[in-house]
């Protein structure tokens, strides 16, 4: 496929809201991960969340206010300069809005029935929907394309892209605004835990030790484009390519050899109309569980080899389910520009089954041009984006 | 210039009523019976319109659209979670997620294809019928849309009104006309744009226009657009095209023109 611009990009998660704080804790090895808060207690386990109150959200919008969407206007405050940009050169109707969420406005919900009065009036159309995130999104941008939300579990921010840049193939969009958002909810936490899947210490990616993953909070949004207008200022950032592809497997437990995350990876490849030497970088899937990490080392073996500096950033932030794709995305895209690669935070003994290269310290890459990241998903969906850097 | 053929479409209401056409059954052994259990009626039914309306020949990428999805399994789980010991069933938690009835298909059918599921309230069918034809445009031989909502009958706090029957649908879409085989129907188009754009001035009796946020009766079901399209591709023959109207979340509208070719019994 013809690369597509990504002309601006923003996030909120457990490292904060702005580039330069994801980059100090990603250099300084600091997660955002915390054991003192106050979300679901009886787990017993570290989280993630956004530091910091969140601001309501806007004027005019109340009716949508949950976490989940004021986490989406966070995100969304750095691409916000770049819609209006499109808005003066495109009619409205020609800029789309694909969000990807795995619980929407869940949380809000437990927190309405927690309250013990449910005869109180609950929004629904607006607050818990999944659709509400793609609507809210179209209404605070002002932006009067189709307006969707993609829902395939820890998947859909992966796939939000992949619609993104589907309606922009079509000819149908000028631009679209990706995002991703999930807030943590007691629904997912308690879920994740009756699976035997969450680690009650802080997770360690790829580790022969490793015991589950930790969970998290987040949010991501960037700006899809046809074109690279000549004044744009900025790094040239590209969404290159992408594979999707079911596994066919199980609805939880990944294929043991990887064969779906190897289809996946091979499809990007394909459509970026790259090989695996040009890979610079993989963000890895890399949830933390015994069975996703041994599974993804052997399908980037097999698509990529063994010589690919690879890493699970999820250390660092937690699992962020329906977020994780699109903040993995940000992260990988900081890499390309910065032409350093974060270290996988949490190893310390390497699974001797992981064959993978999984990076201990984070690495200097100069002149990286191409970076993967990998989301896998529940119902065996799964998602490989490939980044691209122009200098 | 047609935007897509319909090579196949099958529909059911509450579970056994098939919208069109012939009754079809699904083989028992699809779903074995200790997998059916588990199953919401969203799932099952969706595996159901999708088995009937599938290529047994080919692996097609899915789309799945549902507006509330999970629901009825979500509103199971909430007690749980916030009760005191929150010991939530694992075969609930994973079968809650948006996209459990593909993650379902592609176990059962075998099929490796991507699949997605797009969700956009009132808007859900036409949003993942787009998504189905921005990928026939990508390139993909062929894309199935399966799209559905269950009744709301536990989970208090959705407005159940709005969604008071099971139904769920299925649409086998190509990029090109099959070669010597009749098609049901054909997408001659699917736009968006600003509302003034998109004026009805069609000939009342070679064109059916549903508008359908201005439905009589008040029928609100997420998926009724789809069911509207069954009906007219797999019912008694009509009128020859059928144009939906539907005003999407951001402001501007989406239409879409179908032509019926043959029913199942020409």
């Amino acid at each position: 496929m013809e690369a597509l611009p990504v002309l601006a990009m923003g996030q909120a998660s457990p490292l904060g809201r702005t580039p330069d704080e994801v980059r100090a804790a990603l250099r300084a090895g600091r997660r955002g991960l915390r054991r003192d808060l106050p979300e679901c207690p009886e787990l017993g386990a570290p989280l993630g969340v956004v530091p910091g109150d969140l601001p309501p959200v806007p004027q005019g919008l109340e009716a949508f206010d949950t976490r989940c969407h004021r986490l989406l206007a966070v995100a969304l405050a750095a691409v916000q300069p770049s819609v209006d940009f499109w808005k003066e050169r495109v009619p409205s109707h020609r800029i789309a809005v694909v969000v990807g969420t795995s619980a929407s406005g869940n949380r809000d919900l437990e927190r309405h029935l927690a309250a013990g009065t449910p005869e109180a009036p609950f929004d629904y159309h607006r607050r818990q929907s999944f659709g509400a995130a793609a609507d809210f999104v179209a209404r605070l941008l002002g932006v009067q394309g189709p307006a969707f939300t993609v829902s395939t579990a820890c998947s859909s921010g992966a796939q939000a892209f992949v619609s993104g840049a589907g309606l922009i193939r079509s000819g149908r969009c000028d631009a679209v605004v990706v995002a991703s958002v999930d807030a943590l909810c007691r629904t997912t936490c308690f879920g994740f835990r009756s699976l035997g899947v969450m680690d009650p210490d802080f997770c360690r990616p790829f580790d022969a030790n490793r015991r589950g993953l930790n969970l998290g909070e987040g949010a991501a949004a960037f700006l899809l484009a046809r074109e690279r207008p000549s004044s744009w200022e900025g790094p040239d950032l590209r969404l290159a390519g992408f594979g999707a592809c079911s596994e066919a497997h199980h609805m939880t437990a990944p294929d043991p050899e990887g064969e779906g995350a190897f289809r996946a990876m091979a499809e990007a490849l394909s459509q970026a109309g790259i090989g695996p030497e040009d890979i610079g970088y993989v963000n890895a899937h890399g949830t933390a569980t015994p069975a996703n990490d041994g599974s993804e080392s052997r399908g980037i073996v097999r698509a990529l080899g063994t010589r690919v500096p690879c890493s699970s950033t999820k250390g660092y932030t937690g699992h962020l389910l329906g977020a994780a794709a699109g903040v993995e995305a940000f992260v990988t895209l900081l890499a390309l520009v910065d032409e350093v690669l974060p270290r996988n935070l949490g190893l310390e003994d390497l699974d001797p089954e992981v064959e993978a290269l999984i990076l201990r310290e984070d690495e200097a890459a100069p002149g990286i041009r191409f970076a993967l990241s990998n989301s896998f998903a529940f119902g065996g969906n799964d998602v490989s984006l490939v980044f691209e850097v122009r200098r | 210039m047609s935007v897509a053929f319909i090579l196949a479409g099958a529909g059911l209401v509450d579970g056994d009523r098939p919208v069109g056409g012939r009754p079809w059954q699904v083989p028992e052994e699809f779903i074995p019976r200790n997998v059916r259990r588990r199953l919401s009626r969203l799932i099952l039914q969706g595996l159901q319109v999708t088995w009937a309306a599938s290529d047994p020949g080919a692996d097609v990428p899915l789309v799945f659209g549902t507006a509330n999805g999970e629901i009825e399994t979500i509103a199971a789980l909430l007690p749980v979670v916030l009760g005191p010991d929150p010991a939530v069933s694992p075969t609930l938690f994973h079968n809650s997620v948006h996209n459990a009835a593909p993650g379902y298909w592609a176990i059962l059918a075998r099929r490796l294809a991507a699949s997605t599921t797009v969700t956009a309230g009132p808007a859900t069918f036409e949003m993942a019928l787009l998504e189905a034809v921005c990928r026939l445009q990508g390139g993909a031989p062929q894309v199935q849309v399966t799209a559905g909502d269950e009744a709301i009958r536990t989970a208090s706090w959705a407005d159940p009104g709005h969604c008071t029957r099971d139904f769920c649908g299925s649409l086998r879409l190509a990029a090109r006309p099959p070669d010597g085989v009749p098609c049901l129907g054909v997408i001659e188009s699917l736009d968006h744009g600003p509302p003034e754009d998109h004026g009805f001035s069609e000939d009342p009796e070679e064109v059916r226009v549903i508008d359908l946020d201005a439905l009589p009766g008040g029928d609100r079901h997420p998926c009724a657009s789809l069911h509207r399209v069954l009906e007219f591709l797999l019912g008694p023959p009509g009128a020859r095209r059928l144009r939906l109207r539907r005003a999407l979340p951001g402001g501007s509208v989406l239409e879409a023109v179908f032509r019926r070719e043959m029913g199942p019994d020409d």
